[in-house]
């Protein structure tokens, strides 16, 4: 059943507000089930902007908020995932910002936060080979323009080009050139 | 189609692996690595390097025990939200409502507004909040010494709800959205600044001249003259909480704001400024700024 509402202290009933009630509980059920999708990446890629763990949740608390906002507004539902990217890059690198005025520091991407992902089940020959590439990939993706490092994580979250482009605020082609670069860098090392 | 003497870009490589190429272009690298071994190679280490920095990209260890409750914290912010009566539940609700929301507006308005406009400092509030309201905000910091700031030690605490609601309350905001201000602290905590609702103002990001992004420049600046000992803390503290204009105009040394120091407009979607927590831990002693513009005022 639709509840009544108050608008600056003045209550309406129920039958003029109820499209409005309902609308937003369905909201809500909105922004819960995009987070559940995409906080996890959210979260990584937040996080690899070298902020605190509790930098980051606010992070990501702000841009579900920002999202029910924008939901209610009525604006537009397309491609939210890319919006979430988006909203949650730039104010990532506002924190980052304020962060390194304060403390004369600038985060990035923290290796050591990386779990290993070498196979168990590999010999211990194969493991040491393995645990050597990956060394080497890491020390390269360390070493990368953040541009570049930014748009490798993206990419790696599962956004489209075009998603990529509006989140770094860069042109379709710079980022197939930028994922080039990179990659070549990445292959180099592997082969290294 | 592609020549079979020229090999495909590692670029168009990539697009195809990610699905990024136009049909045509995708049959005619697909054409071409049936035929050349080494673009087939070469397709072979990228996918097996984007494949390999995927990987360990997606294991970062990003799930946190704040993480843990994030979605319960999420749900609890959302029901405060949805409860609040505001402006964007009406974007969608029935015509009839919006006449009868509007003229609750208008009634809503004018009382407030007769109300405030005999509230002088409520007029400078709305006054673009370029400045804050003295006797609302006379700054406050930390008590902490220059060296112990300029070795990077800082007692910044959340800014709370409680805090936030208070300082929005007193300036009679409380329904600004909050896209179109950041609570800034008048003494910024570089220069000792406290979390305290006695050193926060909401300053508007659209006041058109002086406004939230320049002062950001001076909260550069004043640190940075502090700690090569250029200036003493207690002076650039006063100075913050007296009148920030004027500091800028001083230590700028210019009437109006540097072209440089005009940031980029704020969209609305993308910007909140302020990240607030239900608890916060309580900081060390806090001492008001002496000299502040609500010294001066009740010494009138």
């Amino acid at each position: 059943m639709s509840k009544g509402s108050s608008v600056f202290g003045v209550s309406l009933p129920a039958s003029l507000v109820g499209y409005g009630a309902e609308s937003t509980a369905s909201t809500q059920e909105d922004v819960l089930r995009l987070f559940d999708e995409c906080a996890p990446g959210l979260r990584r890629y937040v996080w690899a902007f070298g902020l605190t763990a509790e930098v980051t949740e606010d992070v990501v608390q702000d841009v579900f908020l920002q999202l029910f906002k924008h939901l209610r507004l009525g604006r537009s539902r397309a491609n939210l995932r890319g919006w979430i990217f988006r909203v949650g890059h730039n104010l990532a690198l506002k924190h980052r910002e304020k962060a390194a005025r304060r403390h004369r520091w600038e985060g990035t991407w923290d290796v050591e936060r990386v779990d290993r992902v070498i196979d168990p089940a590999a010999d211990p020959e194969q493991q040491l080979a393995d645990d050597r590439r990956v060394r080497r990939l890491r020390a390269v993706v360390c070493a990368l323009p953040e541009l570049d490092r930014q748009c490798l994580f993206l990419r790696a979250e599962g956004l489209r080009y075009r998603d990529i482009a509006r989140t770094l605020d860069i042109s379709l082609g710079g980022v197939a050139k930028s994922l080039a670069r990179t990659m070549r860098r990445l292959t180099n090392a592997a082969e290294g | 189609m592609l020549a079979m003497n020229r090999h495909v870009k590692d670029r168009e490589l990539l697009q195809d692996l990610d699905g990024e190429l136009s049909e045509s272009r995708r049959s005619a690298v697909a054409r071409h690595l049936d035929e050349c071994e080494a673009c087939r190679t070469r397709r072979g280490a990228i996918v097996s390097a984007a494949f390999k920095v995927s990987a360990e990209y997606r294991a970062t260890n990003a799930a946190t025990a704040l993480a843990e409750h994030s979605r319960a914290r999420l749900e609890s912010a959302l029901e405060r939200m949805a409860e609040e009566p505001d402006r964007w539940r009406f974007a969608s609700t029935p015509a009839i409502a919006i006449a009868i929301a509007a003229v609750t507006v208008l009634v809503a308005s004018a009382t407030l507004f007769f109300q405030r406009a005999a509230d002088t400092s409520m007029l400078a509030a709305r006054h673009h909040l370029a400045l804050p309201v003295a006797s609302i905000t006379p700054g406050a910091t930390w008590d902490v010494s220059a060296e112990e700031l300029c070795s990077g030690t800082t007692h910044t605490r959340p800014i709370t709800t409680a805090m936030r609601a208070e300082v929005l309350n007193a300036y009679g905001v409380e329904n600004l959205p909050s896209d179109q201000y950041e609570l800034d602290y008048l003494i910024t905590p570089e220069l000792g600044g406290a979390t305290d609702a006695r050193n926060l103002w909401p300053q508007r990001y659209q006041s058109p001249t002086w406004n939230a992004r320049v002062k950001d420049e001076l909260e550069r600046l004043l640190p940075q003259l502090v700690c090569s000992r250029q200036l003493d803390l207690a002076t650039a503290q006063r100075e913050m909480a007296v009148d920030w204009v004027a500091a800028y105009k001083k230590y700028f040394k210019t009437d109006l704001p540097l072209e440089a120091h005009h940031g980029p407009a704020v969209d609305d979607d993308e910007s909140t400024g302020v990240y607030l927590l239900a608890d916060a831990a309580p900081g060390p002693a806090v001492r008001l700024v002496s000299g502040s513009r609500a010294d001066k005022r009740n010494a009138r």
